[in-house]
C-alpha cells in the first residue's frame, strides 16, 4: 500500500479537451511531516479513548478513514456518453 | 468422463444423501458444472485462467446504442478491503436499518459479521468471479484482473 501519487483527470465535451490533468498528489505528501510532532499528542488521544466502547469505536473508524486514501491508487473511472462525445476519465496511479 | 456424467452422479449422490446440498454446490462449482443464476447469461466457454490474487474488480458497461453511457470502472481490492473494515463502524441503529432494506431486496445480510478474515476469503475466492449480463439496452461485464 502507498498513497498516490498521480491522479490523471480528462475532461471531454462534445469533442473539445476541456481539461487533461496530471495532478501530482506527491507533493502533498510532505505535509503530512506536519503531523510528526503531534504523534505524542495523537497517542495520548488515542489511549484515552481506547478505555470507552465509544471511543474505541471512534478510533477505530478513525484509524479505518486514515487507511482510506493509501488504498486509492489503481482506482480507475471511465464513465462515456458517446451521443453527446463526452468523457470523464479519472485514475489514481 | 465426460461433463454431463459428471454432473448427473454428482445430483446422483445428492438424491442417495451421500453428500449434503452444500457439498453437491461445492462438487459443482469446482467442477465448473454449476447453473447459472437466473437473469444472468453465464459464459457458455471454459472458465478463464484463474487469477490467485486479483488485483482489482472490473465494472464494464457497454451500451447497445449511442443512447446510452459506456462505463468502465476498476477498483482496487484493497480499496473495497478498507471499505468494508469501515463498514463494521456503522452504529448500530443505522446497520440495523441498512440490513432491513437489504432484506427487503431479498437479500439477508450481516454487516456485523463481514470481519478481515471472511474479505480476505472472500477475496480469496472472487478470482473466478465474472458476471456477464447481456440486457435489452446494454452489456453489464463484472469480473477480476
Amino acid at each position: 500500500m502507498r498513497p498516490p501519487v498521480f491522479v490523471r483527470l480528462k475532461v471531454t465535451e462534445h469533442g473539445k479537451k476541456k481539461a487533461s490533468l496530471w495532478l501530482p498528489v506527491f507533493l502533498l505528501w510532505p505535509l503530512a511531516l506536519l503531523l510528526l510532532p503531534l504523534i505524542p499528542l495523537l497517542l495520548l488521544v488515542g489511549l484515552i479513548l481506547s478505555f470507552t466502547a465509544k471511543g474505541r469505536l471512534a478510533l477505530g473508524a478513525g484509524l479505518a478513514l486514515a487507511s482510506l486514501p493509501f488504498c486509492l491508487s489503481g482506482l480507475e473511472i471511465d464513465v462515456e456518453e458517446p451521443e453527446k462525445r463526452s468523457k470523464v476519465f479519472i485514475k489514481i496511479i | 468422463m465426460g461433463r454431463q456424467e459428471d454432473r448427473q452422479k454428482i445430483l446422483q449422490m445428492l438424491a442417495k444423501g451421500t453428500i449434503s446440498v452444500e457439498e453437491a454446490d461445492k462438487l459443482l462449482s469446482a467442477m465448473g458444472l454449476a447453473g447459472a443464476p437466473e437473469g444472468s447469461t453465464e459464459n457458455p466457454e471454459p472458465a478463464r485462467e484463474r487469477r490467485a490474487d486479483p488485483r482489482y474488480l472490473r465494472v464494464q458497461v457497454e451500451p447497445k446504442s449511442e443512447k446510452g453511457d459506456r462505463v468502465n470502472i476498476r477498483v482496487p481490492f484493497q480499496l473495497i478491503r478498507a471499505g468494508a473494515k469501515l463498514a463494521a463502524f456503522i452504529p448500530q441503529d443505522a446497520r440495523e436499518k441498512v440490513e432491513e432494506k437489504l432484506e427487503a431486496k431479498g437479500m439477508k445480510f450481516d454487516l456485523a459479521s463481514l470481519g478481515p478474515e471472511n474479505l480476505d476469503q472472500l477475496v480469496a475466492q472472487i478470482g473466478d468471479l465474472q458476471v456477464d449480463v447481456d440486457g435489452e439496452e446494454e452489456t453489464v461485464r463484472i469480473f477480476c484482473e
